[in-house]
């Protein structure tokens, strides 16, 4: 483990039953179909930077956020804070602090009930601190996000969408984590407004020299906002490396559709790719975007692709086995 | 090539608990055949209304002030009841958001294909064979490249996916062979690959049944990605409607800058991102001047004057006093 | 927020027509209830009905059977005592009685309906099932057969009715938990620390009155009816303590002909069952604005 290094994922796996099992299933035992959400993921994340898990509904990367954080449990491999084994919430308090989420949908983030400054003080109710304390603290961290203060007494539901997403921000910042998962931290709020949360997640990044894991689907937040991305597909990596060299050079075959199908302002209708979106139940054998991959052969449809090291970043793709022993220019 | 729509200063407004608020303010525009019109506004901005209106699918709470809305050569808003009602199936079909809310969740998808071959066929009054409403069924879902056709036909909504639903949506809009499609953020809850094989279908076939559709979304690359012309909504308002190229590479209105300049297009260290202010658009505004004027990064005098008038601008037309001081 | 409510409540008349209802109703209890336990603590029963127009005990068989007057606006029973007055007396039983029961059953169907929500899985299966257990019985005779095992005292009837009453609780307060449960602040308090038990008061407990306080209003009224009905049976308060209950029955053997004895008291249970009602339902539609 480097000097710099913040959190690191080995191995992790994370699987889900699928469907309910009544007593009948159970006295006939009746296999149990499991779906395999994350599927042997292992990544470091070094202090201060920004790692953005790029993928569609099912690629796994909304539960590996919520692995990171402690909000499941991973069936197998394992998770390092700092070196530091991370457990799950209902294990350990003490952790509780160092890792923080914000959540997609600011109007389920707050309690509609509750006033801001309740809201934003609950990550202090493992501190031992007076109301003055919490009040102190609490006021900090709105100013942080560039809200007024006095906004602390309203109740939460009668904020708008962006006020919302901020004190979401001000929460997840006021116990001084170390890590924060960002999961898809713009896309229910009103385009106007996206730009102005990105910018203040950049701030606080450069002010307090938070860890970022982003979540999204979105090419162009990724770009803007992480130092490098993991693309993710099927509970896979697919591709993992410097934004720059990622976005603008994809190696992966999933990747170049991904980025080809995304539509841009001034571009004409995408290029579709083919096939069906895969399903989680029962994936492929091999390569799990053999099916829908235009260079697929033989090999691939054998055994998933192990993700190879290559100058500038890493693919798990058989075009490219070869390139990582040998090196070729003309390549990367 | 004629106008098949014909929209003329549409106002639109809600009753509720609170009061009336209009939604939507003496909007026109007109749609030919085999044109996408792309309609871009946030959320608050009239979008939906104008979808409902325009399909006549308004709640009972809504209140239709002014206008017409002319669809081949018929006042929709003359129409009764039951004129609408025969009038369905004929030309204008819905495509939600959901596709949950247009497709009968008690019906196998092939069935429901069916049916809209039969109403077709009633207002073609051409004969309706079952045998063969099923089989263009299935051709239909081939044609939206569904995987298996005969096998989904046979499915239920629940069984499908939200990206094959949207394609079973498309297959049945070929099979009632409407003239104008009106979908509502049809790709916002799919995936971007689902949503980029949807976008490819819908353009497909306006350009090969030379339909016509309008296409309502809150994200301008979408937007940008089907559309012919694109009209700007905010606050009910058209603040700048035009061909979707010039538009989008030459906006004038200072809304239309934001919206554009709101996507990043660049990563943190080359700076930061332009903001615009995040105030409603309620706020501040007595419906007596420019709507966007609270946030506009252009305000000075003019604008809270008078509401301003759409004019000509090249190739558009734009709602805003800093290309002309001309007021409704 | 409270005004804001009351003026809400004044402004559609069936809620307005509720709120006085209720509000005369335990006012007046309140009132009332206080004077006859300040008679019991100190000895002189008759502060009870200082305010009466007539003492609810004496009895007066010269004037046994009177129609509703201007002096006895109800009429008198059979033993000559002012309707009236004894209706007044009665009236603080019922509303302390509807007021413990439905906080009792609030506080037992949110013990067993929110973790039930919340846990899933085992502890909804065993919490839910129990629930089914006593749902399965008709409330009426499930409180009768409470209360015939117990003995006939206010007392057992409070236990019997609670116990009747809890089951829906738990079933309207497990479904806000589930409603609550897949929100965002859910898992944002467990990623601050926060035990479930702590969740669950601080998240959960706010969600679920909100909507159950509606129902419970209503239910106001409809425990005052089944305590009612429970007295007609004999099971409630015994003579000659007046109650609401046991003077319609006991003016049974006198209907049609002398019927203001058992009219008017039903008539008073009715308007309070409805009241309740009415209050109810502008609460809802209150809360339901809310949101």
């Amino acid at each position: 483990m480097s000097i710099n290094e913040c959190l690191r994922v080995e191995g992790v796996v994370k699987r889900f039953p699928v469907g309910s099992r009544g007593l009948f299933d159970r006295i006939m035992r009746r296999k149990r179909k499991w779906l395999t959400a994350v599927d042997d993921v292992s990544f470091s994340v070094g202090r201060g930077e920004t790692l953005a898990l790029l993928g569609e509904s099912g690629s796994g990367k909304t539960t590996l956020g919520r692995l990171i954080v402690g909000l499941d449990k991973p069936d197998a491999g394992r998770i390092l804070l700092e070196g530091s084994e991370v457990k799950s919430v209902r294990e350990s308090r003490e952790q509780r602090g160092k890792l923080q989420m914000v959540f997609q949908d600011p109007s389920s983030s707050l309690d509609p009930y509750l006033s801001v400054e309740d809201c934003v003080a609950e990550p202090l109710s493992v501190e031992d601190l007076s109301r003055d304390e919490i009040h102190v603290r609490v006021e900090e961290s709105l100013r942080l996000v560039g809200l007024d203060p006095s906004l602390s007494r309203r109740r939460s539901g009668e904020l708008s969408g962006g006020q919302k997403q901020r004190v979401a921000i001000a929460r997840a910042i006021i116990s001084e984590p170390k890590v924060i998962v960002l999961d898809e931290p713009t896309t229910s709020i009103d385009v106007t407004l996206q730009a102005q949360i990105l910018n203040l997640l950049v701030d606080l990044q450069r002010l307090k020299g938070y860890t970022y894991v982003l979540i999204t689907h979105d090419p162009s937040v990724a770009r803007f906002l992480s130092d490098r991305v993991a693309v993710m597909y099927l509970g896979k990596i697919l591709e993992i490396g410097p934004t720059r060299q990622v976005l603008s050079s994809p190696r992966h075959p999933y990747t170049q559709a991904l980025l080809a199908s995304t539509p841009t302002i001034g571009g004409g209708p995408p290029k579709p790719v083919a096939g069906e979106p895969p399903s989680l139940i029962n994936p492929p054998q091999g390569c799990r975007y053999e099916p829908r991959c235009p260079y697929a052969f033989d090999v691939c449809r054998e055994k998933h692709p192990p993700l190879v090291h290559l100058q500038g970043g890493d693919v798990a793709c058989y075009l490219f086995a070869e390139k990582a022993e040998t090196l070729r220019g003309g390549g990367h | 090539m004629g106008e098949l729509l014909i929209v003329r200063e549409l106002s639109v407004g809600y009753r509720s608990s609170d009061g009336y608020s209009r939604v939507l303010r003496r909007v026109s525009f007109s749609l030919s055949e085999g044109e996408v019109l792309g309609v871009v506004g946030e959320s608050g901005s009239g979008k939906t209304t104008l979808a409902l209106a325009v399909a006549r699918l308004l709640p009972p709470y809504a209140r239709v002030e002014g206008g017409s809305i002319v669809f081949n050569g018929v006042d929709l808003l003359s129409l009764s009841e039951r004129e609408v009602d025969e009038l369905r199936g004929t030309g204008i079909f819905m495509v939600f958001q959901d596709p949950f809310m247009s497709l009968n969740p008690l019906m196998k998808v092939g069935s429901q294909l069916v049916e809209a071959i039969r109403v077709r066929c009633r207002r073609q009054k051409t004969a309706f064979r079952r045998e063969d409403a099923e089989r263009e069924a299935v051709e239909h879902l081939r044609r939206v490249r569904i995987t298996d056709p005969e096998d989904v036909a046979k499915r239920f909504p629940h069984q499908l996916s939200g990206g094959q639903n949207q394609r079973v949506m498309i297959a049945m809009a070929l099979a009632e062979r409407p003239r104008l499609i009106i979908a509502d953020e049809p790709t916002t809850a799919l995936d971007v690959t689902t949503q980029a094989q949807v976008l490819s279908l819908f353009r497909e076939i306006v350009d090969q049944e030379g339909m016509a559709m309008i296409f309502i979304t809150h994200d301008l690359a979408v937007a940008s990605s089907i559309s012919h012309r694109i009209a700007v909504l905010y606050a009910g308002y058209i603040e700048e409607i035009g061909p979707a190229k010039s538009v989008l590479q030459d906006p004038k209105h200072p809304y239309t800058v934001s919206l554009i300049k709101s996507v990043p297009a660049k990563s943190k260290d080359e700076g930061k991102l332009e903001v615009y202010s995040e105030r409603n658009p309620k706020d501040g505004w007595s419906g007596e001047f420019c709507a966007y004027a609270p946030r506009c990064a252009y305000v000075h005098n003019a604008c809270v004057r008078g509401v301003p008038a759409l004019i000509q601008l090249e190739d558009r037309l734009v709602r805003c006093v800093n290309y002309g001081e001309r007021y409704e | 927020m409270f005004g804001r409510a009351v003026r809400f409540l004044v402004s559609r008349p069936a809620s307005l027509l509720g709120l006085i209802i209720v509000c005369v109703f335990y006012g007046w209890s309140l009132v009332e209830g206080l004077l006859q336990f300040a008679g019991i603590l100190l000895g002189d029963r008759a502060l009870g009905w200082v305010l009466l127009p007539y003492d609810p005990f004496k009895t007066n068989f010269s004037k046994a059977l009177l129609p509703p007057s201007p002096r006895h606006l109800m009429g008198t029973d059979d033993l000559g005592r002012d309707i009236f007055s004894r209706v007044l007396y009665a009236a603080p039983v019922d509303a302390a009685i509807s007021v413990i029961v439905v906080l009792g059953g609030l506080f037992v169907g949110n013990l067993v309906g929110l973790p039930a929500g919340y846990f899933g899985r085992g502890v909804d299966e065993v919490n839910m099932r129990l629930t089914d257990l006593f749902l399965a019985f008709p409330a009426l005779i499930l409180a009768l057969v409470i209360e015939a095992t117990l003995g006939r005292q206010v007392v057992y009837a409070i236990i019997a009715l609670i116990v009747v009453w809890w089951p829906s609780y738990a079933r309207l307060s497990r479904a806000e938990a589930l409603k609550v449960k897949p929100r965002k602040y859910v898992d944002a308090a467990l990623l601050s620390g926060l035990s479930d038990f702590q969740i669950i008061r601080k998240h959960f407990i706010r969600a679920s009155l909100n909507t159950l306080v509606s129902y419970a209003t209503i239910d106001l009224g409809n425990v005052v009816l089944v305590y009612s009905i429970l007295s007609f049976l004999g099971l409630g308060a015994q003579p000659p303590a007046p109650e609401w209950g046991t003077m319609v029955a006991s003016g049974l053997e006198y209907f049609p002909q002398w019927w203001w004895y058992s009219i008017f008291p039903g008539l008073v249970i009715t308007v309070v069952v409805v009241g309740s009602a009415l209050l109810g339902d502008g609460l809802r539609d209150l809360l339901a604005g809310e949101r």
